[in-house]
């Protein structure tokens, strides 16, 4: 049922991360190596996650889209506490496009998730990576979210000082 | 807080939106060049245009259809052009089937303004409607066919009638046993053209040619597939509708007794019946010369899967109110509603913002008198359409209708069922004003005959609905509902709530779920669901295995060897005896048993990926005492639940994650929610899910080995050896498959007699309610191995 339609954008498109970090791989190496490392990706990255969603609930959303393999919160690298990202691996492929056209973009506990084609977790990247700790993102937020441990890193490190 | 989506909000037409906010550091590529409408080629232009063709009601349609047909005809000599533009149209008429006939109609003033032009657009569409018949893939076909029925007397004087006369022609050659399925497609793609040709007004393809057809169509038309009671939405015999004689009957039926209704009486208002279709071609000048269709192949024979063609059955959410915000099942309007609406749903998965927008204008693309305007309140319907005899009919209601018709489709929809969630949730977005008024009376139609409603649609409902909620606040009337607190918890209206409350739970948190609810309803979640953890009885002080049990945590905790783990399990054991607790051997064990996988949830209690670590770590013990007793895995699965007792979602993930690991059996988790769970599990939502579950992998298992086959057992150099492994591992599979549903059989139908003798606990109106669920649940089943045996084969 599954076929590829040419009128309408495709949602389960990747984001220009892997792309632009691709590109930069291939400028280094100087080789075409145009092997799409998506091509058959099962595993998601969800971001824009509450520090307090808990596996069982990101569990309980994306398995409406097909098994989940494993499960990975993404930490903070200091404290080792969840910090507002995840990576779900499926079984297949086709559940991964699933999530990224039915579940990203809709909410989970109340926030509105992004969802983005991963080629696979590596340990290592469950960790923030962002100067305190969190996701870079965080560092930099000026606006106030209760679900991602108030202000920013930056801001309260300011706050901080004074 | 950070509310973004790149997927933008159009979804065609315009680049996906700039991440502005990446939590990824920038890597210093400039932005985008912007204006990229100043450089676009005459091609990607004309293809733009083409493709938002009839979506604004503030472009006159004839301007449009006449720019684009002229900017197609101009550069029609430049050969590039003309691929990519050719390419272009025949990608909407099979993706966006709202649109056909303005493509159409776009077509016959660029065949008046150029011949070469229109017949290059027919022998690219025949071309691939020869193909998609070969193929099998229906849908295409029927688009491609109505594109051609729209093309009025551009196709001839007979229209497609020579085409549709040959199919029906060939019918005889597909009928036969398995072939149901096949046989009605066909006469619907043939049905459902119909229409198309007589208002295209082609002179020779009339009332009576299309009485004619007809006549030859009944046979097939009004047929019952043998699987079809199995697939009505609504078990018994009591209708949920005004119009009673349309429950449990298929589309093909429908769709046939409307056509003939049409020809046999002049449709009651200006917009119903036929008259709802847009007539595009009418404002335009002559055809230009005709180009008829060449003559199609048709295949004896499809490679597809036939056993998975089934018909839609009607199915509405609106057909018992008192005003008629759809068209009623009598009116034609209502099959050429919903076969547009549900393909456009269907093929255009990948993008549901863009489906969203679509049903949201969905008035735009059909006679616009036929809908009432947009987002008119339901109890001021009356009185706006009142005086001038306009139309009631509620667009926002009609995509709703055929959202539910999909989302409640058995036995299974065209994608999974969180697309038909994520539509919904959409539109919601798109329109809450139109929209969620609507969804709440779907939601009251729903709730109003749970008792009626198959089984596995009831479970949908709650997945549904709990889904759709997280996505708004979970804000719901529950009040209204109130005097349903003190029906029994097997009742199906109580037993709704309760789903709904568990499941939005799990999607959240309890002391989340209980800030939504009015006090009557905080009371359905019990204190304990608060609580983080569950206790560990071995902390009790009551139990008489506490040091035991504690010292067999520690041990599994801290990864002690294999010997002293088993020694701490087999003191458990002991001292059962010791105590008198249990008199036999076999009962020590499974009561030491019990306390392992007591310390393995405990231990995994944490996260799902705790304890699927745990279970990785731990599994060469797990299969070893899962094998010590026959019952041993039956009581595993019901350690495990007897652990999340209060947060049995989690249990049943605990247990599915064992299934895979093969601790326990599918048989084991079958056996245990029947037998064990009690009577009253049939009405919870866990329950189900895990008897769900666990029969599809079964049958999974199996379609997958059969698939398997012919590469298997066709690959070269294939020893007979090989051969032999491959049939036992298929036969076993499907004497598993055998041997679970012999078992759901049989337990399933002493549920549904259950007596005093059987439960004496259980009052007489929950008894009653037990063998309803009892018997839903064995017909839901049934269902489930009837198609996947049929598959098997």
């Amino acid at each position: 049922m599954s076929r590829k339609v040419s009128t309408v954008q495709n949602l389960d498109a990747p984001s220009s991360y892997f792309e632009k970090r691709g590109d930069r791989q291939r400028t280094d190496s100087g080789a075409g190596a145009r092997d799409d490392p998506l091509k058959d990706a099962a595993t998601l990255y969800v971001g824009n996650l509450s520090f307090y969603t808990t596996e069982e609930q990101i569990h309980e959303l994306f398995s409406k889209c097909g098994e989940i393999k494993r499960l990975v919160m993404g930490l903070d690298r200091f404290n080792k506490t969840p910090c507002g990202f995840c990576f779900v691996e499926y079984y297949t492929h086709e559940d991964a496009l699933d999530a990224m056209k039915y579940v990203g973009g809709t909410k989970l506990d109340e926030r509105i998730i992004r969802t983005d084609l991963d080629p696979g977790f590596k340990e290592g990247r469950q960790y923030g990576r962002g100067p305190t700790g969190g996701q870079v993102r965080d560092y930099y937020r000026e606006d106030y979210d209760p679900g991602r441990g108030g202000y920013g890193g930056r801001e309260q490190r300011i706050a901080g000082r004074n | 807080m950070g509310d973004y989506y790149r997927g933008g909000r159009d979804g065609g037409r315009r680049p996906p939106k700039r991440r502005y906010r990446s939590e990824e550091p920038e890597d210093g590529h400039p932005p985008r060049s912007r204006g990229r409408y100043d450089r676009e080629d005459p091609l990607q232009r004309l293809k733009r245009e083409t493709i938002q063709i009839a979506e604004s009601p503030l472009v006159k349609i004839e301007d449009a259809v006449k720019n684009i047909a002229t900017g197609y005809t101009t550069s029609f000599e430049n050969e590039e052009f003309r691929a990519g533009y050719l390419a272009c149209l025949h990608d909407l008429i099979v993706e966006q089937p709202f649109k056909i006939p303005f493509v159409a109609t776009m077509v016959r003033v660029a065949n008046a303004e150029n011949a070469d032009a229109g017949k290059a657009v027919v022998d690219h569409m025949a071309e691939s409607l020869q193909r998609f018949l070969l193929v099998g893939d229906f849908q295409s076909f029927k688009l491609v066919l109505r594109f051609f029925a729209c093309l009025g007397d551009m196709m001839g004087e007979e229209n497609v009638g020579p085409l549709l006369e040959a199919l029906i022609e060939k019918l005889p050659a597909y009928e036969g046993e398995g072939n149901e399925g096949l046989l009605l497609e066909i006469v619907y793609i043939i049905l459902i053209t119909i229409p198309y040709a007589i208002v295209s007004k082609g002179p020779g393809f009339n009332q009576t040619k299309a009485t004619l057809l007809l006549e030859k169509l009944e046979r097939y038309a009004l047929a019952k597939p043998p699987m079809q009671t199995m697939f009505a939405p609504f078990a018994g015999n009591d209708a949920p509708y005004k119009d009673a004689n349309c429950q449990g009957q298929h589309m093909v039926r429908i769709l046939y007794l409307n056509i003939e209704a049409h020809l046999n009486s002049e449709p009651e208002d200006e917009f119903s019946g036929i008259r709802c279709l847009p007539t595009p071609w009418e404002d335009m000048p002559e055809n230009g010369p005709a180009c008829p269709l060449p003559e199609l192949v048709l295949p004896n024979e499809f490679p597809i899967e036939k056993e998975k063609l089934h018909s839609d059955m009607y199915f509405s959410v609106f057909a018992d109110q008192p005003i008629e915000t759809v068209p009623p099942p009598s009116d034609l309007a209502s099959t050429l509603f919903r076969d547009a609406i549900v393909d456009t749903i269907n093929i255009l998965d990948c993008n549901r913002l863009s489906v969203s927008r679509f049903l949201i204008e969905v008035d735009c693309f059909f006679n616009p008198k036929a809908f009432i305007k947009r987002a008119t309140p339901y109890d001021r319907v009356a009185e706006v359409a009142e005086g001038d005899d306009a139309s009631t009919w509620k667009p926002e209601d009609v995509a709703v209708d055929a959202i539910f018709s999909q989302l409640f489709k058995l036995p299974t929809p065209g994608h999974k069922l969180v697309y038909y969630h994520s539509i919904l949730t959409e539109l919601c977005k798109l329109a809450p004003a139109a929209i969620a008024p609507s969804l709440g009376r779907a939601i009251r139609f729903m709730y109003r005959n749970l008792e009626i409603i198959d089984i596995e649609l009831i479970n949908r409902f709650v997945d549904w609905f709990s889904h759709h909620l997280s996505n708004f606040g979970y804000t719901w009337k529950w009040t209204e509902w109130s005097e349903h607190l003190n029906f029994p918890d097997v009742h199906p209206k109580k037993a709704f709530i309760l789903g709904s409350l568990e499941k939005e739970i799990r999607l959240s948190f309890a002391t989340r779920i209980k800030g939504t609810l009015p006090d009557a309803f905080k009371e359905l979640i019990p204190e304990e669901r608060e609580k983080e953890q569950p206790v560990f009885k071995f902390d009790l002080d009551e139990n008489p295995f506490k040091e035991q049990g504690k010292a067999l945590l520690i041990a599994v905790s801290e990864r002690k060897e294999e010997e002293e783990v088993e020694a701490k399990i087999t003191a458990i054991a002991e001292l059962a005896i010791e105590k008198g607790i249990v008199t036999d051997t076999t009962e020590s064990r499974a009561l030491a048993r019990d306390a392992y996988i007591t310390c393995i949830c405990h231990i995994g209690a944490k996260s799902l990926s705790h304890v699927l670590s745990c279970i990785e770590r731990c599994k060469e013990k797990l299969l070893e005492i899962g094998g010590e007793h026959p019952d041993a895995r039956r009581q595993i699965v019901g350690s495990v639940l007897a652990y999340w007792k209060d947060q049995p979602g989690i249990g049943a993930n605990v247990v599915d994650k064992l299934l895979n690991y093969s601790v326990v059996t599918p048989l084991s988790v079958v056996e245990w929610v029947l037998y064990d769970a009690g009577p009253e599990a049939l009405a919870k939502t866990y329950a189900w899910e895990m008897v769900a579950t666990t029969i599809n992998k079964v049958n999974n298992r199996v379609r997958q080995i059969v698939a398997a086959k012919p590469s298997v057992l066709g690959a070269e150099g294939v020893t007979e050896e090989q051969v032999a492994v491959f049939e036992e591992t298929l036969k076993n599979a499907e004497a598993e498959q055998a041997l679970i549903l012999a078992e759901v059989e049989k337990r399933l139908s002493q549920l549904a007699q259950l007596t005093d003798e059987d439960d004496a606990d259980v009052d007489v109106e929950s008894r009653a309610w037990i063998q309803w669920w009892a018997k839903g649940w064995l017909r839901a089943f049934r269902r489930m191995f009837g198609v996947s045996m049929v598959d098997s084969f």
